[in-house]
């Protein structure tokens, strides 16, 4: 008989408990400072917008991905979009029930080739309807600190 | 297999802290490579990204999360690790996606972005020490480095003065290089005071930690005389890996680098380094490391290598002139970066374009060298001039 089959508990071996010690201070970067600025300071989408390809990217980048210019171009994009997809979260990461479903989801902004990923407010799971149209609805500006979190969700626009 | 050049290379600055993400970075140095050999990213047939730890930039599978900086979006793609030996080992990696009659071009990005990493980027070294043996008594690489340079300086009877050569070289080699993070006038006396961080590696005696990227494009024989008149051949390409039971072997000596650089000098018809390599650039994340690597690059007997430090052969302007960029010493060591840095470095000293850091003397032949993951990984690139 294997060792394999012996152990049913890794209880029962001599263990020494571990871990990678390990946190990050991550970096916004070029592109990522000034579209969260935009949102923070006036609630505001930004991207930036590469004319050979014709292609308006969200979040923004300094390059594009398809010709490998540097994009200096940078435009205001309407805070609004429509829904691509979504899905009704009944459940936390842990498993534990949400007392009141959860909406998520991917809405593509307008005038750029760009979605984010929010929760969807407002709306009883049964109204939800992929394209519709939606809008992000930021905190006020003394609660709002730069980040994605700045947005509150979705709402029907 | 088919011949293999370099066409183009591209940094950007090291710098101790970039206020530029890993991918805006892979994508300055990219960029650079691209315009250097006149170049556009429709001209990419595929991409190698070299990054070392995940944990560096805080994100798993970082190679996919570096694609899009790297040029690589819509292409066939390949991140490779071997630690600090990565810089050396994807030029290789593109070198036989070419030499296989797969691809015509490839665009090699290295990226490393460590500042980001807290408390600090050593930790993401912490746990690849044995788990039971090893860790429980807190090693770093530091401390093993340490236990490494003692037992060379203590084989061969060599100072710690003979070895702060290599520190004042480099450093000041760097004075020249526009992407240098530390580059300085020193003296032998300023690297023996220094801090002692664990004996016998003072402050000066290491690289430091850095945010950056280098790009080298590779291109086949016929492409590559289309691209430009001037194309640098690889010539010859090793790689080996020592075990894992790092301690049952001597630190003194890296067997693993000799292994690799018998294998690149082979293919590149070379029979005595000594005298058919003009220019080196081993891996110096410490200034010993640089001696110890000289040695296992078979370009000096064992033992002798700080000798020729103190003797000012291997200074820029010397016979045989090591780490004329200024090495990871001086230019900064953004881990796998660094490594393609020597590439780099090699493609323009070869061409006679490094400017204010020209090996005199027209070097017709150069090697690049990069180690790591637990002391045991060995690279080496050849490239000439035909
Ligand atoms: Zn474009």
């Amino acid at each position: 008989m294997g060792v394999l089959e012996k152990i049913t508990s890794n209880q029962e071996l001599r263990s020494w408990p571990g871990e990678i010690p390990l946190e990050n201070l991550y970096t916004m970067g070029l592109a990522g400072e000034r579209f969260f600025r935009g949102i923070k300071d006036e609630a505001k989408l930004l991207g930036t917008r590469c004319k050979t390809c014709d292609v308006t990217y969200l979040p923004p980048r300094i390059y594009c991905q398809g010709c490998f210019e540097k994009l200096v171009n940078w435009v205001d994009l309407p805070p609004q979009g429509k829904l691509e997809t979504f899905t009704i979260l009944n459940q936390d990461r842990a498993g534990r029930p949400y007392k009141t479903p959860r909406i998520l989801g991917l809405v593509r902004i307008d005038r750029s080739e760009g979605a984010l990923i929010h929760y969807i407010q407002g709306l009883e799971p049964q109204k939800i309807r992929i394209g519709m149209k939606l809008k992000a609805q930021f905190r006020s500006s003394s609660e709002r600190k730069g980040s994605i979190q700045d947005i509150v969700g979705f709402v029907p626009a | 297999m088919r011949k293999v050049a370099v066409v183009g290379a591209g940094l950007t600055k090291f710098m101790r802290r970039a206020q530029e993400t890993g991918k805006e970075l892979s994508f300055e140095a990219a960029r650079a490579a691209l315009d250097n050999a006149g170049m556009q990213l429709k001209d990419i047939d595929c991409v190698v990204m070299g990054t070392a730890p995940d944990a560096f930039d805080g994100v798993h599978m970082k190679g996919e999360y570096l694609s899009d900086g790297s040029g690589a979006w819509g292409r066939p793609y390949l991140r490779g690790y071997v630690g600090g030996g990565t810089g050396v080992f994807a030029p290789i990696q593109g070198w036989y996606h070419i030499a296989s009659g797969m691809f015509d071009t490839c665009l090699v990005v290295c990226e490393e972005k460590m500042s980001g990493c807290k408390p600090h980027p050593q930790g993401a070294f912490l746990t690849i020490f044995d788990h039971t043996t090893e860790r429980p008594l807190y090693p770093n690489l530091l401390w093993i480095f340490a236990l490494e340079m003692n037992r060379y300086m203590t084989t061969h009877g060599i100072t710690k003065r003979e070895i702060a050569h290599v520190a004042v070289k480099n450093k000041k080699n760097a004075m020249d290089h526009p992407s240098a993070q530390l580059p300085m006038e020193i003296t032998v006396e300023d690297v023996m005071n220094s801090e002692v961080m664990a004996w016998p590696v003072n402050r000066l005696d290491v690289s430091p930690t850095s945010d950056g990227a280098a790009a080298v494009i590779l291109a086949s024989e016929e492409k590559a005389k289309k691209i430009t008149d001037k194309p640098i051949w690889i010539q010859g390409v090793g790689w080996n890996l020592d075990t894992s039971y790092w301690t049952n072997r001597d630190l003194y000596y890296p067997e693993y680098v000799e292994r690799a650089a018998r294998m690149a000098y082979k293919m590149a018809g070379v029979k005595e380094p000594r005298k058919e390599i003009h220019i080196a650039e081993p891996y110096d994340p410490f200034d010993y490391k640089e001696l110890h690597h000289m040695e296992g690059l078979l370009l000096c007997g064992k033992g002798e290598a700080a000798r020729l430090a103190v003797d000012g052969v291997t200074a820029r302007d010397g016979d045989l002139p090591v780490c004329p960029s200024g090495g990871l010493l001086g230019v900064g060591n953004p881990i796998a970066a660094a490594g393609l840095m020597k590439i780099s470095e090699l493609f323009w000293q070869l061409r006679g374009e490094a400017g204010k850091r020209q090996v005199p003397g027209q070097p017709k032949r150069g090697v690049a060298q990069a180690w790591g993951d637990l002391m045991q990984v060995g690279t080496v690139v050849v490239m000439g001039v035909d």
